[in-house]
């Protein structure tokens, strides 16, 4: 079997825009997106001034994280190893477009699917080279089988050298640079001017290097065209609501199985995990760019996707809460044990599982690590928590659970502050990309929100009031208000995380 | 190991079967016809495909035509776009007629029948009370070899009006004054150096082609070495980039020549054999013999000056780079190709000397007509003859070639304004094509004043597919076919051979395949758009009814007597006629040579022709009688020179008048240049050292292109998605000194206005120089009608003195359309129009419009907005007379208003060239 893949010689390249012209016409691309074009670079001072052109196609990694992570196997790999999309399968969750280091995926407005190139396999089945190879006039591309030792490009891989976009990824890119230079190749090394030489700048990643004006030789974005960073508000709302369901229902479960048998955890555990994951739900179908193919996920499921795991994860989680609910409202005390001990593992997973969901967009390095995942457990306690003590104002449960509920403030807040603290001020960034958005979160554009929502209103205040309210007896008023000002202090935190995360320019 | 092929085999364009990309990965096959044609979207005529749907006759894409010699399958941007062009929400589809003022925007929807009728009737009048000269017609960008020009020639006219002298007259003039053939042809692909004094990397005539072959030629070891202010993207690929102060380029070039010469380094036998030499030192140094060892030290003291510490003094670019490049063209021997044609010799008063400064070099290096050097276009250019030639018009229209220009090449377009305002003449009717001179040309509210003045040009007639500046203030807007929705046939010179490209309507072509009767190719087009060629046999028809007048029979059928001809008809006789070799190729797989043309959309007609033609032995016959010129060798047989004795031998020689390139110019000399009959370092009208940099003067150059946009035409979303503004460029320490930052808005003041325009602040551009491209800035008067995602919408004030202000009322804007993308413009502001508030400034030998200006820079003021343009049309005016002032009218030495060996695209009776009261004595 074949396996195809590119070697671009960048000594040939003149950046004409043909290839991203002849694409935009083979595969009938709107205005705003792309799947191949050339980015430009200048460096240096006048007048050793250099420009550089990079053209930007899909790699069809080896290891390919848009496949992975893409919950309805609608990302697939062909035969000779290009990583091809059934767009009738596409529900249109982003989640491939977080995956992709090279910004390559991105929505086709047309039909609200994600778009990436592939290496034009409709051309490719019609013995016809992709249709940027086709179109170069200085014939800089060169296109074929990388396991066949007489064609052009293997020769080429294999005698020159050559480098691949982001091999830090470990994704196997498949298209080879030659004479590529590194303030072209590394997104995050050149700053990114607010306009360009021949126009506007479409969309400029919050978190990319601004230009110090003060260093006139140092690399600088001339033109490129990044797509649309995949998530919003959505997802914030989601992690809050999720949060909020599953740290309520696995508190409750806690609780009852301790023995709280009051309203509390009879009724208002379930009822409030029922309510948030009914709000999950909605947030996640309406973030959908294809709402009305949601039930794919669970219909088309693919395994390796922590988004269809966590879709299966959720439904168990929203059945056992409203299942609870029924039996709360009913009186089956018994069936609620048994579904507390259930609620545990399920409810830690359906928290948890969205940690690694998010570093499966191994895009973004602000999202790889474990920390992330523990402070998910972290915020879905806080949250879960600070749900369950306003609802406490109207069950008046037992002290005990009072404590008990006020300690899970507590402890979790401090483990979300050191985690935010640790993270993001004391230790080194790996990587440039996390360092340019551990730098947008301590000093850039979420810093405000960072300082003030995140660390003073998520951490600080819930503990400072946290103290007060266990000073002044447990008082449920100041522990409640401790519990909210929690609540939106980790609201502002799950916001800088999404933005944040995807802040740094991928192309 | 399966095998790619970069396009569909021709053998499968009958019937070629594809997989609809859309719907991918379903396997949803289409049908379709591949038909060719040729890319209408630059001069470079570089060969398309256009995949025909069988079933909707829609074009799903373009590619290049594999079978193309000069483009060889590829396309630039520009090409693959066409269908973003057929399908523009904004194309005009009717023909239409003004109701109201001209320019006031309202219009009425007419039949073809009534245009017809109404401009036949007016021409035909015209001609009948001999007012001739009255009608003119104005093309920019041709996109067609000889066809009009016949039209004109058929209607007795000199009526041929063109863009040239804004685009290439400097370089055209050089060229033609060293070796009679006004273009190179330099074949970059076998070079071992390259020296561009252009961009065609990016720009030009004929990047596509062209940048192939330089890429290729480097790829292959050649040194590439660029000369531009401004790091073009052809800067950017240079082995060698030398950013010379503006205007300064011919020290660098002439150091260059020096040092070749000192160093023993040039191709000293060609030079003694082909250069007039002898001419020189008899009129110049009649101190020394004639002998070439005599010229050798001439020139060396000619050029003394010219060390490179004094070009870098002047240029600004360090010694060792000029030393360097003259080392790496001294290794490339007679493999050396240069392609000056825009750039500095389209930027400076004197531009014309910096062209004949590089092309010395060639000269120098004896790399004309050789492997890897620079052959004459003539010798790669292959025009047909069109069937049945009319006579040349009998009349000499001195609005096209005034007295004060007989050196200019060509016609004096961008100055009509000026001179209908001073009474010149006037037009009655005035045909623009593929031509926008409102918005190309410079001072173009003086344009918009004179095309408002009926009393001036009676009758505006736009041959035009989409709105444009000057279709607003026409009396007909006609649409007319694009690329793939018209006939026309083009050659260029892109490389060392010769081949002739044939545009054709595919979709007419493909219903014809489906067995429909086609008779005209507004059947095919969509709306009522028309094809020129057939609109201008129509029209002729009109004219000459009866054939009365004698222009009819130029327009009937070589093969039905007295009908109409048809289309099939011109081009199937052209092709079965005129060019050589077609005709057996085409019956070598049983097709007529139209039935050929249809097919391939291309001939090859050389292989490689390096022909050297100046080396051909002249026949004995030819020989016979000739009479050698005893100083310069010229054969001269009945008063003309018809080749030259070299060493012994009698030659063709070069298409000059003493037969050999002219490093002195006697035609120079005695019309009135003396001084600049040899190459010359003469500094332009914006010469750096005069520019008082303490009053934030600065030299504008305002004359580059963007690989991605199609002149001013027919801009379209996918190009103007990547390139839609034009920031002004400013190096980062001119920027610093004004406290101006990337992205602000900043007053650029010519002479006669000022515009504001947005900062770009580089490393990339020469400090002293700021930069604008030509291409953006289009703007539209009325909300619908325009290119409403390319253009702005302005409001233009005047005030009774002849000041004019525009202001934007928007930018580009998103609006809904058939095509949803038309929704989603996400670009607002498309550049500002510069060339608004540029004076006219011909230069006064080549007539060619020195482009750069000297202006000043200041932050823009509070008051100021993006694209305000102001401009004082009096001062304009008054800057004209001032430029016209610096030249030395005709008549020649011979009474002459033109060289007679010079070149004329429409060329009238040798009487015409004669002022009638011309006395010799006088």
């Amino acid at each position: 079997m074949p396996n195809y893949g590119f070697a671009i010689d960048l000594k040939m390249c003149i950046g004409c825009h043909a290839c991203t012209i002849a694409c935009k016409s083979e595969h009938d691309i709107p205005i705003g997106v792309n799947r191949c074009w050339v980015k430009t670079v200048e460096k240096g001072s006048f007048p050793e001034t250099q420009r550089l052109f990079l053209p930007m196609l899909c790699n069809q990694c080896e290891e390919a994280p848009c496949m992975k992570i893409c919950p309805t196997s609608a990302l697939f790999r062909r035969h000779d190893g290009i990583v091809d999309l059934y767009g009738d399968s596409c529900i249109g969750c982003k989640a491939c477009m977080v995956a992709c280091p090279f910004d390559q995926i991105f929505i086709d407005p047309n039909t609200k699917t994600a778009e990436k190139c592939n290496f034009c396999a409709n051309r490719i089945e019609n013995q016809l080279e992709p249709a940027c190879v086709s179109v170069c006039p200085t014939e800089c591309r060169i296109f074929g089988d990388l396991d066949d030792p007489n064609s052009r490009v293997a020769q080429i891989v294999a005698r020159e050298s050559f480098t691949v976009r982001k091999p830090e990824k470990g994704t196997g890119p498949k298209v080879f640079y030659l004479g590529a230079d590194n303030a072209a190749m590394q997104p995050e090394v050149a700053a990114r001017p607010f306009m360009f030489r021949e126009g506007q700048v479409h969309l400029r990643p919050l978190g990319a290097v601004e230009p110090d004006p003060s260093r006139p030789g140092d690399p600088r974005v001339d033109y490129d065209m990044p797509h649309k960073k995949p998530w919003g508000m959505d997802l914030v709302l989601y992690l809050l609501f999720k949060g909020i369901s599953t740290g309520a229902l696995f508190l409750g479960a806690v609780l009852w199985l301790i023995g709280d048998r009051s309203a509390l955890t009879a009724i208002a555990a379930p009822l409030i995990s029922t309510l948030f994951s009914v709000a999950t739900a909605v947030v996640l179908i309406k973030d959908l760019e294809r709402p009305e193919r949601f039930y794919y996920i669970l219909t088309r499921p693919n395994w390796t996707s922590w988004m269809a795991r966590g879709a299966f994860l959720l439904t168990a989680h929203g059945a056992l809460g409203g299942a609870w609910l029924l039996a709360g409202v009913l009186g089956w005390h018994g069936l609620i044990t048994a579904m507390a001990i259930l609620t545990l593992p399920i409810a830690l997973g359906t928290t948890a599982y969205t940690g690694f969901l998010f570093a499966q967009g191994l895009a973004r390095d602000l999202w790889q690590g474990t920390h992330g995942t523990i402070d998910l457990i972290a915020q879905s306690a806080i949250e879960g928590a600070a749900l369950l003590l306003i609802a406490a104002l109207y069950t008046s449960p037992s002290t005990t659970t009072v404590h008990l509920l006020a300690w899970t403030v507590c402890i979790a807040t401090t483990v979300h502050f050191l985690i935010l603290v640790s993270e993001h001020l004391f230790t080194p960034s790996a990587t440039l990309h996390h360092e340019l958005a551990v730098r947008a979160i301590v000093h850039g554009a979420f810093s405000r929100m960072f300082w003030i929502g995140a660390l003073g209103l998520g951490c600080v205040a819930p503990l400072v009031l946290f103290g007060v309210g266990v000073a002044g007896g447990f008082s449920l008023v100041t522990l409640t208000s401790a519990a909210i000002v929690a609540l939106v202090g980790g609201l502002a935190w799950e916001y800088i995380w999404v933005e944040a995360g995807q802040s740094v320019p991928l192309s | 190991m399966t095998e790619f092929r970069k396009h569909p085999d021709p053998s499968t364009w009958e019937h070629f079967v594809d997989y609809e990309s859309t719907s991918w990965p379903k396997k949803d096959r289409r049908n379709y016809w591949i038909i060719p044609s040729i890319c209408f979207n630059c001069e470079s005529a570089c060969g398309i495909i256009a995949y025909v749907n069988k079933e909707t006759l829609e074009i799903r894409k373009i590619e290049g035509n594999p079978v193309h010699p000069g483009s060889r399958g590829r396309t630039c941007a520009k090409g693959v776009v066409t269908p973003n062009q057929l399908e523009d929400p904004d194309r005009i589809l009717y023909p239409m007629r003004r109701r109201g003022a001209r320019g006031s925007g309202e219009w009425d929807r007419v039949t073809w029948g009534v245009v017809l009728d109404e401009i036949g009737t007016r021409i035909r009048t015209a001609i009948l009370e001999g007012r001739k000269k009255e009608i003119m017609y104005h093309v920019g960008r041709p996109g067609e070899d000889g066809y009009v020009n016949r039209v004109l020639q058929a209607w007795g006219m000199d009526a041929h009006n063109s863009h040239t002298n804004v685009c290439s007259s400097s370089a055209r003039l050089a060229h033609f004054l060293w070796t009679g053939a006004d273009r190179p042809s330099p074949d970059h692909a076998n070079a071992r150096c390259i020296l561009l004094l252009s961009s065609h990397l990016e720009s030009g005539h004929y990047f596509n082609p062209h940048a192939q072959r330089i890429i290729e030629g480097q790829s292959r070891g050649a040194k590439l070495i660029v000369m531009d202010p401004r790091l073009s993207n052809t800067s950017a690929k240079a082995d060698l980039w030398m950013p010379a102060n503006p205007g300064t380029e011919a020290a660098i070039l002439l150091a260059i020549a020096k040092w070749l010469i000192d160093h023993k380094k040039y191709n000293r036998a060609f030079v003694r054999r082909w250069v007039n030499w002898q001419t020189y030192l008899t009129e110049c140094r009649q101190d020394l013999p004639v002998t070439f060892d005599a010229f050798e030290q001439a020139i060396k003291e000619e050029y003394a000056q010219f060390t490179p510490e004094f070009a870098e003094a002047e240029s600004g670019v360090a010694a060792h780079k000029i030393i360097e490049a003259a080392e790496a063209i001294a290794a490339a021997g007679t493999a050396f190709s240069t392609h000056s044609w825009r750039a500095a010799a389209a930027g400076h008063l004197w531009g014309w000397q910096i062209t004949r400064s590089i092309y010395f070099i060639v000269v120098l290096m004896g790399a004309i007509g050789e492997p890897g050097g620079v052959n004459m276009h003539v010798d790669n250019k292959f025009v047909p003859k069109h069937y049945n030639a009319p006579p040349p018009p009998e009349y000499w229209n001195e609005l096209l070639f005034p007295k004060e220009f007989p050196l200019a090449f060509h016609e004096m377009s961008f100055l009509l304004p000026h001179f209908l305002k001073e009474g010149r003449g006037k037009l009655d009717t005035y045909f623009t094509r593929v031509y926008n001179p409102l918005w190309t040309n410079p001072d173009g509210f003086t344009w918009m004043e004179v095309l408002q003045d009926e009393t001036k040009i009676g009758c505006h007639v736009a041959l035009t597919p989409f709105w444009s500046e000057t279709a607003w203030f026409a009396d007909y807007v006609l649409p007319m076919g694009l690329g793939t929705e018209r006939h026309d046939t083009m050659s260029q010179e892109t490389h060392a051979g010769r081949w002739l490209g044939f545009r054709q309507p595919v979709k007419r072509v493909a219903m014809a395949k489906r067995g429909e009767k086609v008779t005209a190719t507004h059947e095919a087009n969509p709306g009522e758009v028309w094809e020129e060629s057939e609109f201008w046999i129509a029209l002729s028809w009109r004219i000459d009814p009866d054939g009365s007048l004698g222009i009819r029979k130029f327009f009937e059928s070589p093969y039905r007597p007295g009908q109409m001809i048809t289309m099939d008809e011109y081009y199937g006789w052209m092709f079965e006629n005129s060019v050589p070799g077609l005709p057996e190729a085409a019956k070598a797989e049983s097709l007529t040579p139209l039935e050929y043309m249809r097919k391939y959309g291309v001939f090859k007609v050389d292989d490689v022709s390096y022909s050297k033609a100046y080396e051909k032995r002249l026949s004995p016959e030819v020989f016979a009688g000739a009479e050698a010129n005893p100083i310069t060798g010229a054969l001269e047989k009945n008063g003309a020179a018809i080749g030259l004795m070299v060493d012994g031998l009698p030659c063709s020689g070069f298409n000059t008048p003493s037969r050999r390139l002219e490093f002195f110019s006697p035609t120079l000399a005695k019309w009135g240049w003396p001084e600049h009959a040899i190459p010359q370092y003469a500094p332009g009208h914006v010469y750096w050292r005069t520019l008082d940099r303490q009053q934030n003067e600065f030299d504008l150059l305002p004359n580059f292109r963007l690989p991605t946009l199609i002149h001013t035409r027919s801009p379209v979303k996918w190009l103007y998605e990547i390139s839609h503004s034009n920031p002004l460029w400013m190096a980062t320490p001119d920027a610093e000194k004004l406290d101006i930052e990337l992205g602000d808005l900043v007053k650029v003041k010519t002479r006669i206005g000022y515009f504001i325009t947005r900062a770009w602040v580089t490393e990339g551009l020469r400090p002293g120089v700021v930069a604008m491209s030509h291409h953006l800035g289009r703007w539209r008067l009325h909300e619908d009608m325009g290119q409403r995602s390319a253009s702005a919408l302005v409001r233009i004030a005047r005030s009774g003195d002849g000041k004019y202000e525009m202001k934007q009322v928007h930018g580009a804007q998103p609006f809904d359309s058939d095509d949803p993308d038309s929704a989603r413009v996400w670009w607002s502001e498309v550049g500002v129009h510069q060339n608004l508030t540029f004076p006219v400034q011909p230069d006064p030998v080549s007539g060619m419009h020195c482009w750069h200006q000297k202006v000043t820079v200041e932050k823009a003021g509070p008051d100021d907005s993006y694209g305000d343009v102001m401009v004082d049309t009096a001062e304009s005016h008054r800057a004209y007379l001032e430029w016209m002032a610096l030249t030395r009218p005709a008549p020649g030495p011979d009474g002459t208003r033109r060289p007679s060996w010079f070149d004329r695209p429409l060329r009238p009776i040798a009487a015409a060239y004669r002022f009638s009261d011309w006395n010799p004595k006088s």
